[in-house]
């Protein structure tokens, strides 16, 4: 018989056949067989540690405006580089 | 019934809505596979009972047995079986068709935003503040070494999808779709059906690029990907686009103005002929030949006409509501191009 989770009961075959687990349990108690397919799918078997997904949001805008900002500079309009400034500014705060 | 806010794009731009969703999980409780109806009613009412009135995108609550939230269930592209009344889901915290939460789908919460236009740094800023909200309210599952516990292996890491919502009018018009799907999967990246399953013609040039999982890499990776993704094909789209006027000119032009005199004229109307018409003429306001608002009436009745099981509700029984679908088609789609032709 297959190892069942403590929590929920699960067994790994019931997730192999319905691609869930049951809880948040089943990572623990399906660790191994979890690991192989973190790896065959996703090519890794652990996550970094990350800034939230708010923060990685306002440095993807940061960037993009900074970008605006380069170019405004580089066909030397000022005006437009201020009020991107300006833009930039909100997003820092 | 309103419609989604990207609809003012089609016409206009190539990528019409982004949408994040962020599915996370609560300590300490059992996924949706081994739950009982029950208490998965129980569950999803103190989840919403203590969600209530704490970020704007949470309240009103509508259950799934109102007609409010089958519309927005349908605005959302949400699956049918989700506001049946035998599943111990969906319920509905929302606000507009923009963001919200949906408890209870495979995971505990799925958090998404959905902005018009090429916005997925928005959109996931959106998502992150209500996972902000939420998550100082309810214990969130997160693994040091697996990041955002799911109830699918696909999704743990960041427990992120990201899609954006593509009008290719003139990939489809000139045949060069073929072979597209299979490019996109070969860089990681699906190209799928705005309503599920592979792309279609009848989708009225529409599909729906998703990156492939996110463990193992940040958000902003995937999200930097995506719009990678988007470019391509919008370059490939407005090749497409110049080919047609190159080699095609009078052929498009009487393609253009035999489609928006047919929208205003036409009894009867099948779900394959709005969606070949509504590409023409998206692909004609393109070109500046036509007022784009007339693409995004034929976008509004091909949305609101595409859906038997939500409209069945709204409606009435399925057979009689599909034996007359043609009709009413037409009756929706004259009037809305006749307001802006003026005709």
């Amino acid at each position: 018989m297959s190892q069942r989770c403590p929590e929920c009961g699960r067994s790994w075959e019931d997730v192999r056949r319905t691609g869930r687990l049951g809880c948040p349990s089943c990572w623990d108690s399906f660790r191994s067989e979890l690991d192989q397919i973190l790896s065959d799918v996703h090519g890794a078997t652990t996550h970094p540690q990350l800034p939230s997904a708010e923060e990685q949001a306002r440095g993807l805008r940061k960037a993009a405006v900074e970008a605006q900002l380069e170019a405004a500079l580089a066909r030397e309009d000022y005006l437009e580089a201020g009020r991107i400034r300006d833009l930039l500014k909100g997003i820092e705060e | 019934m309103s419609v989604p806010n990207w609809l003012e794009r089609i016409g206009r731009e190539t990528v019409v809505a982004s949408r994040v969703r962020i599915a996370r999980n609560v300590m300490g409780t059992a996924f949706r596979g081994t739950v009982a109806p029950q208490e998965g009613r129980r569950f999803c009412e103190r989840v919403l009972e203590a969600l209530k009135g704490r970020h704007p995108a949470f309240a009103p609550l509508a259950d799934e047995t109102s007609e409010n939230a089958a519309e927005l269930a349908g605005i959302l592209r949400i699956p049918a079986n989700f506001v049946s009344g035998d599943d111990p889901g969906p319920w509905l915290a929302l606000e507009d068709s923009g963001r919200g939460a949906l408890v209870l789908d495979g995971d505990h919460l799925r958090l998404w935003s959905v902005r018009p236009g090429s916005a997925l740094a928005e959109a996931l800023e959106e998502a992150g503040r209500l996972e902000q909200v939420a998550g100082a309210i309810l214990p969130f599952c997160k693994d040091s070494d697996r990041g955002w516990l799911t109830s699918s292996p696909m999704d743990a890491g960041t427990g992120m999808r990201a899609s954006l919502l593509l009008h290719l009018p003139a990939l489809w018009a000139s045949s060069r779709m073929n072979g597209v799907p299979d490019a996109m999967e070969a860089m990681s990246h699906s190209l799928r059906s705005p309503w599920g399953g592979s792309v279609s013609g009848d989708d009225a040039g529409l599909v729906l690029v998703t990156h492939h999982g996110a463990f193992g890499r940040s958000e902003a990776d995937a999200i930097l990907g995506l719009v990678r993704m988007a470019t391509i094909l919008e370059t490939h789209e407005t090749q497409a686009r110049q080919a047609l006027l190159d080699e095609r000119a009078e052929e498009l032009e009487d393609a253009v103005s035999r489609s928006v005199a047919v929208l205003a004229s036409a009894r009867l109307l099948s779900r394959r002929e709005l969606s070949a018409r509504t590409r023409w003429i998206s692909l004609g306001a393109r070109l500046g030949w036509v007022d784009p608002r007339i693409a995004q009436a034929a976008m509004e009745a091909h949305l609101r006409t595409d859906d038997h099981s939500l409209l069945s509700r709204i409606k009435g029984p399925p057979e009689e509501f599909v034996d007359g679908l043609e009709r009413m088609r037409a009756r929706l789609t004259a009037p809305l191009v006749r307001q802006v032709t003026g005709a």
